[in-house]
């Protein structure tokens, strides 16, 4: 394989942006189709790269993406996360279609995409999927005993389900074959699938997961873990490496179960295991994830690499390999996921115009993000505005710095989860590192309040927007100078 | 006199005046005042000697945005409209609050009349200023809490109207 000339990113983002900066930095035109909606928005963004004004819906669209990239001269695709990232059958696609896909091959994607298939896999390398079984081929007395010898509560998931998506809690056994059915004909009509199967429910545990990288000739090496364990809505907000309860000899040996895994299946490329860690530090496969995630951004910051970079370079046959005890953490990284949604109301997103935006410029701060200001959140995109990644050479100051950066990350216009993100911090069971995934329910009480200001009271923020003038559109940072001040005495001229 | 919603929070604000970078004025009746500096187009508030900055913008609602210290606050100046009650009309009813304390000179409505919208209803007196109260919208007026010659103050529900379907 030679050098790509061209690479097609097929997302919009933060991650099509964090895409273009490592085909830039590889000297590599990116070609970035955006969506007419957001073209005008976005043409700024991307200096530098071919831009293509496209149709909505284009991102799910495997065949106009290819023939988007053959006519542009692209002789890659990379997907990023979400949209046809996961997809076995656009993987195949390209490949068929003579482009590269940057990501595992379309084999690995399917073995691992099914989590049935995958629990059978992990168990057959040695890493014990969180207990469970599969449904197929027993009948209602066989079912009820097993899920009697795991345990109630159980879940019910569907096979090729995820992100909560098709999965049942049950409590009761009278209530498990309710479940069952309700949650087959679920993922009949999500996944058209009537693949499901039964796990035990772990109450709170911890979400920590494994980056792993595979070179070619099957060698792969492991980058530590990410604690994902503080989440909202099944949907993780801050993501840190490493996991203040995980030991070198934790990690190596999850390090190592994940390794197997991803050679097991012939893995290819950046992708990453995740497990279910209970309070007695046991871990159990989840899932694999078989792309490059959000939260990817901790581990570079902790292991000096970059991901993307590799992903590319593999792809395009160029890749070094590192030697595993090559590979060795320094310091602490901590990401925020910034949102454009409102904590106080259940997290509903908040969609709207960026009136004022203004990034944390402080050293040993990452920001990856697509936004500007002036920029609208439409209600149908995703309503991440931005991650910030704090990094530092201990936990504890980590933290601390984390606090000052959440603070100095100005976005005015649309309600922000960053005060909420700030408090997550200052609680002083995130300090110790003693987290679940219960931890925002567990805390509410002390996360939801706390609106004053405890510098600015309202009476003294009323004085001050008495001084700050409305000046048109854009905004102004302009305050009068010599202020008239028409003695103040009443309503009317 | 202007009255601000400070993140919900209702403030009357007073005697604003500015003098050197002291900025005064009365707060629901308490005397406050901050440090205010002006330098190449940004706005800092001094507090103990520390320069914050402050971060703000107007939407097309005219809420201002702040973001302070991080912390975001929207403050809403109320316009003579909102005042009138006009911002707080229901389906069916209107609540007419006074648009400032002062004194009512005249009720040119009874319990039981019909009004048109825009309608005097009421015409008052603060700080020397006549003011006309006007009717949010066509209805009949419910209740009338007030009578010549008396005093209302901020809240006070003087007139309610029931919108006419």
């Amino acid at each position: 394989m030679s050098k790509f000339e061209r690479v097609l990113i097929a997302n919009r983002g933060e991650i099509a942006k964090r895409i273009y900066h490592a085909l830039r930095d590889l000297n590599i035109t990116p070609v970035i189709p955006i969506v007419e909606r957001e073209f005008e928005q976005t043409f700024d963004i991307y200096p530098y790269a071919i831009l293509l004004k496209v149709e909505d819906g284009i991102f799910l669209n495997g065949e106009r993406l290819i023939e988007i990239a053959k006519e542009n001269k692209c002789q890659a695709i990379h997907p990023g996360y979400g949209f046809l990232a996961e997809n076995a059958d656009f993987a195949r696609l390209c490949e068929q279609s003579g482009i590269v896909f940057i990501g595992p091959p379309a084999n690995s994607i399917e073995l691992m995409g099914h989590k049935e298939t995958a629990r059978v896999i992990a168990e057959k390398c040695g890493v014990s999927p969180v207990p469970g079984f599969s449904l197929k081929g027993l009948n209602e007395k066989q079912i009820l005993d097993r899920a009697r010898a795991v345990g109630l509560p159980v879940l019910i998931k569907a096979s090729l389900g995820g992100g909560g998506k098709g999965m049942r809690r049950v409590e009761n056994e009278d209530e498990l074959f309710e479940n069952i059915r309700i949650a087959r004909s679920e993922s009949k009509q999500y996944f058209a699938s009537e693949d499901i199967f039964v796990e035990k429910y772990i109450k709170n545990p911890r979400h920590i997961e494994i980056q792993v990288f595979s070179f070619p000739g099957g060698r792969t090496v492991y980058l530590g873990e990410r604690e994902c364990t503080i989440q909202r809505r099944h949907q993780k907000i801050i993501e840190e490496s490493p996991s203040p309860i995980v030991d070198e000899d934790m990690r190596r040996r999850m390090g190592e179960a994940a390794c197997s895994l991803a050679d097991t299946v012939s893995y290819v490329g950046a992708g990453t295991v995740e497990f279910i860690v209970d309070s007695d530090r046991n871990f159990y496969f989840l899932e694999m994830n078989t792309r490059i995630q959000v939260e990817h951004p901790v581990t570079e910051m902790v292991y000096g690499v970059d991901l993307v970079k590799w992903q590319i370079q593999e792809a395009m046959g160029l890749v070094v390999t590192v030697p595993q005890d090559k590979i060795k953490p320094n310091g602490h990284a901590i990401e925020f996921r910034i949102y454009a949604e409102d904590p106080e109301n259940n997290f509903m997103p908040s969609p709207g115009r960026i009136l004022r935006y203004v990034e944390p410029k402080i050293p040993g701060v990452r920001v990856e993000s697509a936004v500007k200001e002036g920029y609208e959140i439409f209600p149908d995109f995703d309503p991440m505005i931005a991650k910030v990644i704090v990094f530092d050479s201990n936990r504890e100051d980590c933290i601390e710095k984390a606090k000052r950066v959440l603070d100095e990350f100005i976005v005015l216009g649309v309600k922000t989860n960053l005060a909420f993100l700030k408090r997550v911090i200052e609680h002083v069971s995130f300090l110790k590192g003693d987290v679940d995934t219960g931890f925002i329910e567990k805390y509410q009480d002390f996360l939801f309040k706390g609106k004053e200001n405890p510098l600015f009271s309202s009476e003294e923020i009323a004085l001050l927007s008495s001084q700050l003038k409305y000046t048109g559109e854009k905004s102004p940072l302009n305050c009068e100078t010599e202020p008239e001040y028409p003695d103040i005495t009443g309503w009317l001229p | 006199m202007a009255k601000y919603i400070v993140n919900g929070r209702e403030i009357t604000l007073e005697k604003v005046n500015r003098k050197e970078g002291v900025l005064k004025g009365f707060a629901n009746e308490r005397e406050i005042e901050i440090e205010v500096v002006e330098q190449n187009g940004m706005v800092f508030v001094k507090k103990r000697g520390v320069l914050i900055p402050v971060f703000f913008a107007y939407d097309n609602e005219q809420n201002l945005h702040i973001h302070l210290n991080g912390s975001v606050f929207m403050v809403h100046k109320k316009t003579i409209e909102e005042e009138a009650g006009k911002g707080e009309i229901g389906n069916s009813g209107g609540r007419i609050e006074p648009p400032m304390p002062g004194k009512i000179l005249k009720v040119f409505v009874k319990e039981g009349s019909e009004v048109e919208e825009n309608q005097v209803l009421v015409l008052m007196e603060s700080m020397k200023l006549q003011v006309e109260v006007k009717a949010p919208f066509k209805g009949v007026i419910k209740k009338l809490n007030i009578n010549e010659g008396q005093t209302v103050g901020a809240g006070e529900v003087m007139v309610e109207i029931e919108k006419s379907v």
